[in-house]
């Protein structure tokens, strides 16, 4: 009975962990880049591909997520992609599909991607008040 | 007695030669002004002084910030005078061709997000020398960018401050051309020298340790040399990317340990020298990735996690005359594709014979052990290294080659060490 009810919780544990799929937080001055190999410091322009089967690819900049995405013939569409708020860096990732998107070459980021993002459209204003650049989105990056 | 007949004809020629020659020596004569610590001194001094004139900055703190120099001077400090920014601002800005720092000590830069800020930035000058300071708990050290035929020579440079997100470069460059970084001392930065679009520069003699992330990076910048530095204990060793005709010899790689961290970490270089270097106590001494025409020779790799990892895409890369020595593994690979050449290198695990004593090996020497093979598909796989299963693996496979990409061999390994 009893090996019974732990067999039951190890297996219920097992699918609850499988099923979901969540952003895995990342891990800054260790983690390296899946692309450039980089080690990934710059909190405000990482992102993160999570596939159907809940792998996780780390980014230092979106410039190499893109780049990944096109050399590996990335075509998962139940993939998730997340991105850095640049404009509060260190809190909760963006989801990519709904972010907008500045490219500046100001911003530096770490392999010249130069794209923040942004939660909405107020919040890119502000940062955007100073550069004059048009507003991107998900479809417009490739 | 013609002879002082022509020196009589010359003398008005002479007169007038000697005259001009006085009138340039007048105008270039240089004040020498000494500077006090006091309330702007700095600011002021650079105010009233002249192109050409030298500024003595007595001993003693100095508060001040932001000075822009857009005059040819030189700035020498006295028993290193201490200008402090107070973790708010900037200190110098050199805008002025030939400009000339010498024994300050410049401490406490501010942070800011969309501003790279640096205890010495240089924009678009050229023969600026910035020689024998003390760089402190600084975000950027110095900051070059759009500048050409710069020397940055002696400076310690260290960061004592561990932020590892917003910290910056000790040394950072962009888009310059003929650099020329000598024997600085630089530690706690996010990376040690930074450079990005640099050109026809040199990096020599450096000691470049305990950085956040590299000792060394440095992307798009070509025909570049770096010889006789030290690249100790950083975070994830050195890094070198998108470049071409980089020169790298005598250096150390020491002690370089971590999951992502390596010695020499190469992505797409291509026609560069990786010569006479020595690799000691790293996780992985030799990263390859995408690299093409890389000559690899006379390098010491002692006392390595992985001597060498070289990704398949690799390509017309040739490795002679290296020791491996006490490493765990020596070369690992993602595949079985191999399009370089190993030659005449020394392996310790070489165990073949030399019957015709021509100290050459008589049987080719297979660098990639089974078990690096499976621990490159399957990193957790590494728990079990050194096991008695391990064993018996490595035996089965010399008897029956299965796994081991057979490409990946050295045909003349050395019987016995090389003098490097």
């Amino acid at each position: 009975m009893r090996i019974g009810t732990f067999t039951f919780f190890l297996v219920v544990l097992i699918f609850a962990s499988a099923c979901k799929r969540r952003f895995e937080p990342i891990n800054y001055g260790h983690d390296a880049c899946t692309h450039c190999r980089m080690t990934i410091m710059d909190n405000r322009f990482a992102a993160e591909i999570i596939t159907k089967k809940g792998k996780a690819y780390k980014f230092d900049d979106m410039g190499c997520l893109l780049k990944y995405m096109k050399e590996a013939n990335f075509s998962d569409k139940d993939a998730l992609i997340f991105v850095a708020d640049y404009n509060n860096p260190g809190s909760e990732f963006l989801d990519a599909y709904h972010a907008v998107y500045l490219h500046n070459e100001a911003f530096k980021s770490p392999m010249n991607g130069d794209f923040a993002a942004s939660a909405s459209v107020s919040n890119t204003n502000r940062l955007n008040a100073s550069l004059h650049g048009a507003l991107l989105k998900w479809p417009n990056l490739k | 007695m013609a002879k002082p007949e022509v020196n009589m004809k010359r003398i008005p020629v002479l007169i007038l030669i000697g005259l001009a020659l006085c009138i340039v020596v007048h105008s270039g004569f240089a004040a020498v002004i000494k500077v006090y610590p006091h309330a702007n001194g700095i600011h002021k001094a650079i105010n009233n002084a002249h192109n050409g004139d030298t500024l003595l900055l007595q001993k003693g703190l100095y508060k001040e910030h932001d000075i822009l120099i857009s005059k040819k001077l030189v700035i020498i400090g006295i028993g290193f005078p201490v200008i402090d920014a107070e973790s708010k601002f900037q200190i110098f800005l050199i805008k002025s061709d030939s400009v000339t720092l010498k024994g300050l000590q410049i401490q406490n830069i501010g942070e800011a997000s969309l501003i790279d800020m640096a205890g010495i930035k240089i924009a678009n000058a050229k023969n600026v020398i910035i020689a024998g300071n003390r760089l402190i708990n600084n975000t950027f050290g110095i900051y070059i960018q759009n500048s050409t035929h710069c020397d940055v020579i002696n400076n310690t440079i260290n960061c004592y401050i561990k932020d590892e997100l917003n910290g910056g470069n000790g040394i950072h460059a962009w888009k310059s051309d003929h650099l020329l970084i000598k024997e600085n001392s630089i530690s706690g930065h996010r990376d040690g020298i930074y450079f990005e679009f640099v050109t026809n520069s040199t990096i020599s003699g450096n000691i470049s340790g305990n950085n956040v992330r590299y000792g060394l990076h440095f992307m798009f910048s070509h025909n570049n040399t770096y010889t006789k530095n030290t690249f100790k204990d950083n975070g994830a060793g050195v890094a070198v990317m998108y470049s071409k005709g980089v020169i790298m010899t005598d250096n150390y790689f020491l002690h370089n340990w971590g999951d992502a961290s390596y010695g020499l970490l190469l992505k797409e270089i291509s026609n560069s020298k990786i010569e006479h270097n020595y690799f000691i106590k790293n996780t992985t001494a030799l990263y390859m990735e995408t690299t093409t025409n890389v000559d690899v020779q006379q390098n010491l790799f002692e006392d390595n996690g992985w001597a060498m990892r070289m990704q398949t895409s690799c390509s017309g890369s040739n490795f002679t005359k290296n020791n491996f020595i006490e490493n765990s593994f020596d070369v690992a690979t993602n595949g079985t594709m191999m399009l370089n050449n190993f030659n005449n290198n020394y392996w310790d695990k070489y165990d073949g014979y030399d019957l015709d004593k021509n100290k050459i090996g008589d049987v080719p020497y297979y660098p990639v052990s089974v078990y690096s093979v499976v621990t490159e598909k399957i990193p957790s796989a590494m728990i079990l290294y050194r096991s008695l299963l391990t064993d018996i693996m490595d035996q089965v496979e010399k008897v029956m080659p299965t796994i081991v990409p057979d490409k990946l061999k050295d045909n003349h390994p050395m019987m016995k060490k090389i003098k490097l």
